[in-house]
């Protein structure tokens, strides 16, 4: 499912017994997709992509102004039908078409018409499912939700066309579909609003799918005979390209591909969409039109086929020159080859102190030490920041705060699991990550733990999520990167993943069974009757593993293991590149695949070589996770300051420079500790537990909460809240707590308060932003804590200030 | 506000209503603080031009009647019926001809002109907490239990989906709720009035303090005692030194969105607008006697002064004690007395004094009133349907029909709609739905309900899922 089609074999300039043209002839050739044409029966029709290759070998769509000429006539002819050009049969024989585009040189697409002069009935599968999605009639606003709209019910863009026919055809008196009058039949009547309709005007003249509807209605509106061919796959033309700005148009056409060989032209029954509107839209008729740069997918839905086609919106910069940074590892390499390409320089090196603060953060979720902010600062030594990075991985903080990382989306809450149970499954997790657990090894014990959930630690995995439809969606999710739970209830609207192939994964788990021991405990068995039915059909699936074919396991197979050992493999298309995008995103604040945990073709990924490095370097390295912490850490890339320079101010995704992160809840809470001395109190644990450090959501706290926290109800790092919110800005304001630490007397203010003004806001910089006041902010901070008839309080103003800075609160 | 995760709204016609989008895409422009400012302005305009009809903006009380108040003795009396159905209430007119509500609503019946009454209301779900969220969010519940609890994949709120796509410009929040610490006297957590699928920051201000008490305060917009204004005045211009020195509040969209939002809170904590709207001691004392000296009648009065600072939608939630545990509606065991001598008093005077209130302030023309509970009250008294704790006295819980009204943004007051069979057992004609009473209120708030949203996993999703607007509210 990740791979694209190949481009059919494009129709060149000139044959294969004429030379080179000679220098007065223009070097611009035509090339025309598909390279040749057939046309079978009355109701085909076929359009084609246009492009000229220019001298610098680029191709770029000329549609517009092409001119088509056909000869002999009688063939075939050139008409605009359904909005685009197209050519139509006329009588069986071959002919040739001529495609010229001015200043190139023509190209010439052989034509076939074969059946001409039979008009084959429309099909029901192959015609009206896709118009009707076309026409938007079975999407999920109107009538393809499960209770329907208005009395019909359609499955969602068509994924159970059988069903759809009985409610068409069947269902409704028989006045949906009226097969002796087809004109008055309520589909039509009700999509062209020529009776009030909820959802309006959906068809008119000037639409296939009218077309379409009707005659199937006339031709007494019937299923397809069952010797029908199958759908076997849509292509889409031309392969993926590179388009330029400003004018950035491409036509995009569909062929489907049938058994037994046919193939069509189906870009009228397609429905188009763009994964970015933002960056490019595409009409009805697949006409796309770029606006910005970036990479974008093109999806086609033709039956219940998603086809997509990246396009990379392109333009040259003037002036564009690429700053001789040196590349420290194969991070750089990539990053930077995809910067160059799309004509984004990368901002300068960050300071020193900004990249030790940015690290700490990253990796450990703590700020430096206004010790080690010096000891960094004053270390003359060249290398500094690659040991600095092999340094923090090494700290015990490290495994802590990736285990929260990962507790979140294990979900490892009190609720499901008794605080004990959480506990015992946290304590697991630190201790693996602290231990430099492989992370293939690591998912494997997860994924096939049974036993009790508090002896056997990993057992709660299958306590956290209950059913195999929970536990299979969650795999796919964490470790394969894939949001699977669409496909629960209908085939994923934008993807490939069929309702099918989730019940056949799911089928890995239906044997997992849990039962209570008492006492909040609970023991996790395999039941080896146990097995999953498919929702719609009730049929018991057989496990089936993703792009493979059925497996017959023998009843006693803990079917989990072949589950697991498949997903870990150092080949799986999936594991590496999902875990490593997690821990990408982590450290550069956007995944290479964004949202982390939605890997689809129509979501394509700003930098492909750089995930398919960092997956085989991850999997080459024994899936050692502070390893690739390291390598990320020493890349150039994230070293690169988080200022941006005209040549990057656009760029979000390409990671030309460091996005800046509001610090995520727990981190916040703890460098708040850190600058204040004192720790926050967390309901049941000991006091000097940091926020990082709460195994489950015993440590419930609003603070916490309003920052993002999440309640580890979901499998999805997205369930962490990211965004900055009001109530974060008042809680900062007006925290209470706050407030008591900055008074306290055992706390860092009040110690200070001794100290000679200008040492202690030094200190103060120094502990909450790793950098010394700027001359302005110490003549300012100086003047009033001079001034000030309290000395203390005035300190706690100063504090406060660095607090709600947004210096302190954004790692940068 | 306008989610940097980009398009959250869609309508059938979606591709070309993604305008609002372009937050996203602002990122991506690295501009500065005021662009992205107006942008977010434009984007919210976008928004509401994706989900939103036409009109001026439109504000919304919800008054939710926890327990489930009974439809048989207040809005829909059936005097004829056994005794044992009818009660011990009787009838009274009203200012409308042929509307009769309970005698122990004089003042609402003063007034029957001004509110629509719906006497057909209707669904399956007998318990609080999963019929509450099925009223309040539209969204059928999976289980009728009554541990439904507060899940992430709850249906947004109707105050969330206001945040969304139609967030407050003035310096207050979008959504507020007034509640009771506790709902009931369980403390049932109730689905419903949190923004579920939409995510965190489109929950409501939880406001659970007594407005009635003279210390009311809300802690998140009041400093700490310490902190007068001008020690406040001073940590800002220190603050403003260090911001001062941050080119990234100016160059990062995200920096400049959390300084955004720091604007705001200064805003609300200091600006005297925001202050005075949480500030009941403003209003004159007359009038806050005339609501009624209780926790609920002064959450009504200051749901009022949100309104008219800006607030989009604020919930007013009866759900728990006044003086004794089960001051509510859930009237399982002495449903007369308590309904006599408490709850229809004070909701008599209360509603009455909100409704003439806006009135004079000229706020109901913008401000849709509904005032109902999650479910209506058995036919016969102490019949059991859901709470075998219910007595000879009691009615217990009735989802199949029950009344609620509607008064304000242009509703025609002084009609009834629908009608109920000779016991309220059942309608009779116009059954509305949940889905079509959240569709209605969209309707009224210019947000348009053939919507679609989208949750934390991009999923799309209609914001109704499958009801229409009762029209006839604003037919003459």
């Amino acid at each position: 499912m990740l791979g694209l089609l190949a481009p059919a074999a494009p129709a060149c300039a000139g044959t294969a017994g004429q030379r080179p043209a000679a220098p007065a002839r223009p070097t611009a050739v035509v090339q025309v997709l598909p390279a040749a044409v057939v046309l079978e029966g009355a109701r085909a029709e076929q359009g084609l992509v246009v492009s000229v290759r220019g001298a610098d070998g680029a191709l770029r769509d000329a549609g517009a102004a092409a001119a088509w000429r056909i000869t002999p006539a009688g063939v075939a002819r050139v008409a605009r039908q359904w909005g685009r050009r197209v050519l139509l049969p006329v009588s069986d024989g071959t002919a040739v078409l001529e495609i010229s585009v001015p200043g190139a040189a023509p190209a010439r697409v052989p034509v076939q018409v074969r059946s001409a002069a039979h008009a084959p009935p429309v099909s029901y599968f192959h015609e009206v499912v896709p118009a009707l999605t076309r026409a938007g009639c079975n999407q999920g606003i109107c009538h393809g939700t499960p209770t329907g709209k208005g009395g019909l019910r359609l499955s969602l863009q068509g994924y159970a066309p059988e069903d759809d026919y009985t409610s068409l055809a069947r269902e409704g008196g028989g006045r949906r579909v009226n097969t002796s009058d087809p004109g008055r039949s309520l589909l039509l009547l009700k999509a062209t609003a020529s009776m009030p309709h909820g959802g309006g005007r959906r068809l008119g003249p000037e639409m296939p799918e009218l077309e379409i509807l009707s005659r199937w209605i006339a031709e007494g509106a019937r299923l397809d005979p069952p010797a029908t061919p199958r759908l076997e796959r849509l292509e889409l033309l031309p392969p993926p390209r590179r388009l330029e700005l400003p004018a950035a148009r491409q036509q995009v056409v569909a062929m489907a591909h049938y058994s037994g060989g046919a193939v069509r032209d189906v870009t009228s029954l397609t429905r188009f969409s763009t994964s970015d509107e933002d960056l490019a839209s595409i009409s009805r008729e697949g006409l796309v039109r770029g606006t910005r740069r970036g990479d974008v997918a093109v999806l086609a839905r033709y039956q219940d086929t998603l086809e997509s086609l990246r396009l990379t919106l392109w333009k040259e910069v003037p002036g564009f020159r690429w700053p001789g940074l040196p590349e420290h590892n194969l991070v750089d390499r990539h990053v930077f080859a995809r910067l160059r390409e799309m004509r984004i320089a990368p901002s300068p090196p960050a300071g020193d102190a900004e990249l030790l603060r940015r690290a700490s953060l990253d990796t450990l979720g703590l700020l430096p030490t206004p010790e080690e902010t010096r000891a960094f600062l004053a270390d003359p030594a060249p290398d500094k920041r690659q040991r600095l990075a092999a340094r923090l991985v090494e700290r015990p903080e490290f495994a802590e705060y990736w285990a929260l990382k990962w507790a979140d989306v294990l979900r490892i809450q009190d609720e499901t699991l008794t605080p004990r149970g959480a506990r015992t499954y946290h304590a697991w997790l630190r201790e693996a990550l602290s231990a430099g657990r492989p992370f293939d090894q690591l998912v494997r014990e997860l994924l096939t733990a049974s036993g009790s959930t508090y002896q056997v630690p990993p057992a709660n995995y299958f306590r956290a999520l209950s059913t195999p439809e929970e536990l299979s969606e969650a795999t796919a999710q964490l470790f394969m990167g894939v949001r699977m739970s669409c496909a629960r209830c209908h085939n994923h609207p934008f993807e490939r993943w069929t309702q099918d192939e989730y019940y056949a994964l799911a089928a890995y788990f239906g044997q997992v069974r849990r039962e209570g021991r008492g006492r909040g405990e609970e023991s996790v068995y395999l039941d080896p009757r146990g097995e999953v039915r498919h929702l719609r059909t009730g049929a018991v699936m057989r496990p089936r593993l993703p792009g493979a074919g059925e497996q017959r396991l023998s009843p006693d197979t803990d079917r989990r293991r072949i589950l697991a050992e498949w997903l870990t493999r150092p080949d799986n298309p999936f594991f590496a590149r999902a875990v490593v995008n997690r821990v990408w995103a982590h450290l550069l604040g956007r995944g290479i695949v964004e949202p982390v945990d939605d890997f689809r073709t129509s979501n394509p990924p700003s930098n492909q070589p750089l995930l398919d490095a960092l997956a085989a370097d991850f999997a080459a390295g024994g899936f050692d996770l502070r390893r690739l912490v390291r390598l990320i850490l020493q890349s150039q890339t994230y070293q690169l300051s988080s200022r941006p320079v005209p040549l990057n101010a656009d760029d979000e995704v390409y990671f030309s420079r460091a996005y800046p992160q509001r610090l995520p809840a727990e981190p916040l809470a703890d460098a708040i500790s850190q600058v204040l001395g004192l720790p926050a109190e967390y309901d049941g644990y000991p006091r000097g537990t940091r926020a990082v450090q709460l195994a489950g959501t015993g440590g419930r706290n609003a603070f916490l909460k309003t920052f993002g926290r999440p309640d580890r109800n979901l499998n999805c790092e997205c369930e962490r809240e990211k965004d900055p919110t009001l109530f974060q800005a008042l809680r900062l304001i007006t925290d209470r707590d706050i407030a008591a630490r900055l008074r306290a007397p055992e706390g860092r203010v009040a110690r200070l308060a001794a100290a000679e003004p200008a040492a202690a806001l030094d200190e103060l910089y120094l502990a909450a932003l790793c950098r010394l006041p700027t001359p302005r902010e110490r003549t300012g901070f100086l003047a009033y804590l001079r001034e000030a008839p309290d000395r203390r309080a005035a300190l706690e103003d100063a504090a406060w200030a660095l607090l709600n800075s947004k210096e302190f609160q954004f790692r940068h | 506000m306008i989610s940097f995760r980009g398009n959250r709204v869609r309508l059938c016609d979606g591709a070309r209503r993604r305008e609002f989008l372009r937050v996203g895409a602002l990122g991506a422009l690295g501009v500065g603080l005021p662009q992205l400012l107006a942008a977010e302005a434009r984007a919210a305009e976008a928004a509401r031009a994706a989900g939103q009809a036409t009109g001026r903006r439109k504000s919304c009380i919800l008054f939710f009647l926890f327990g489930g108040q009974s439809q048989l003795d207040t809005w829909d009396m059936k005097p004829d019926a056994p005794e044992l159905i009818r009660g011990e209430f009787r009838p009274i007119a009203t200012s409308v001809d042929g509307i009769r509500i309970c005698e122990h609503l004089p003042e609402l019946a003063r007034r029957a002109h001004r509110y629509a009454i719906i006497r057909s209301m209707t669904h399956h779900v007998k318990n609080h907490a999963p019929a509450g969220y099925y009223a309040l969010s539209g969204m059928a519940p999976r289980r009728d239990v009554n541990n439904f609890g507060l899940n992430p994949d709850d249906y947004p709120a109707l105050g969330s989906v206001c945040s969304l796509m139609s967030p407050s410009t003035r310096p207050v929040p979008s959504y507020v709720q007034l509640s009771p610490a506790l709902v009931g006297d369980t403390g049932i957590q109730m689905p419903g009035l949190h923004a579920g699928l939409l995510g965190a920051r489109y929950d409501p201000l939880k406001v659970t303090g007594d407005p009635n008490e003279d210390r009311f305060q809300v802690a998140e917009l009041s400093l700490p005692t310490e902190v007068d204004d001008r020690r406040l005045a001073a940590r800002r211009s220190l603050l403003g030194l260090v911001e001062q020195e941050f080119p990234l509040l100016r160059e990062s969209p995200r920096v400049g969105r959390l300084e955004s939002f720091y604007q705001r809170a200064f805003d609300l904590v200091t600006s005297p607008e925001a202050r005075r709207a949480f500030d009941l001691s403003a209003e004159k004392p007359a009038l806050r006697e005339r609501y009624g000296r209780n926790i609920y009648a002064q959450q009504l009065l200051l749901a009022r002064r949100l309104i008219e600072a800006g607030v989009r939608l604020v919930t007013v939630v009866w759900g728990g004690p006044i003086n004794q545990p089960d001051d509510y509606w859930d009237t399982h065991q002495g449903n007369f007395p308590k309904q006599k001598e408490k709850l229809l008093p004070l909701f008599d005077r209360c509603y009455s004094a909100l409704l003439d209130d806006l009135q004079e302030r000229g706020l109901l023309d913008d401000t849709l009133v509904v005032a109902m509970g999650e479910f209506g009250r058995t036919p016969r008294v102490g019949q059991i349907t859901a709470n075998g704790g219910t007595d000879s006295t009691g009615r217990d819980h009735w989802p199949y029909c029950y009344s609620i009204t509607l008064a304000g943004a242009g509703i025609r007051g002084g009609q009834v709609i629908g009608r109920s069979d000779e016991t309220t057992a059942t309608y009779e004609e116009r059954p509305v739905t949940p889905e079509d009473l959240v569709a209605t209120i969209y309707h009224a708030l210019g947000i348009n309900h053939h919507a679609e949203f989208r949750d934390q996993l991009g999923r799309p999703l209609p914001l109704v899922r499958d009801g229409e607007p009762v029209r006839e509210l604003w037919g003459s």
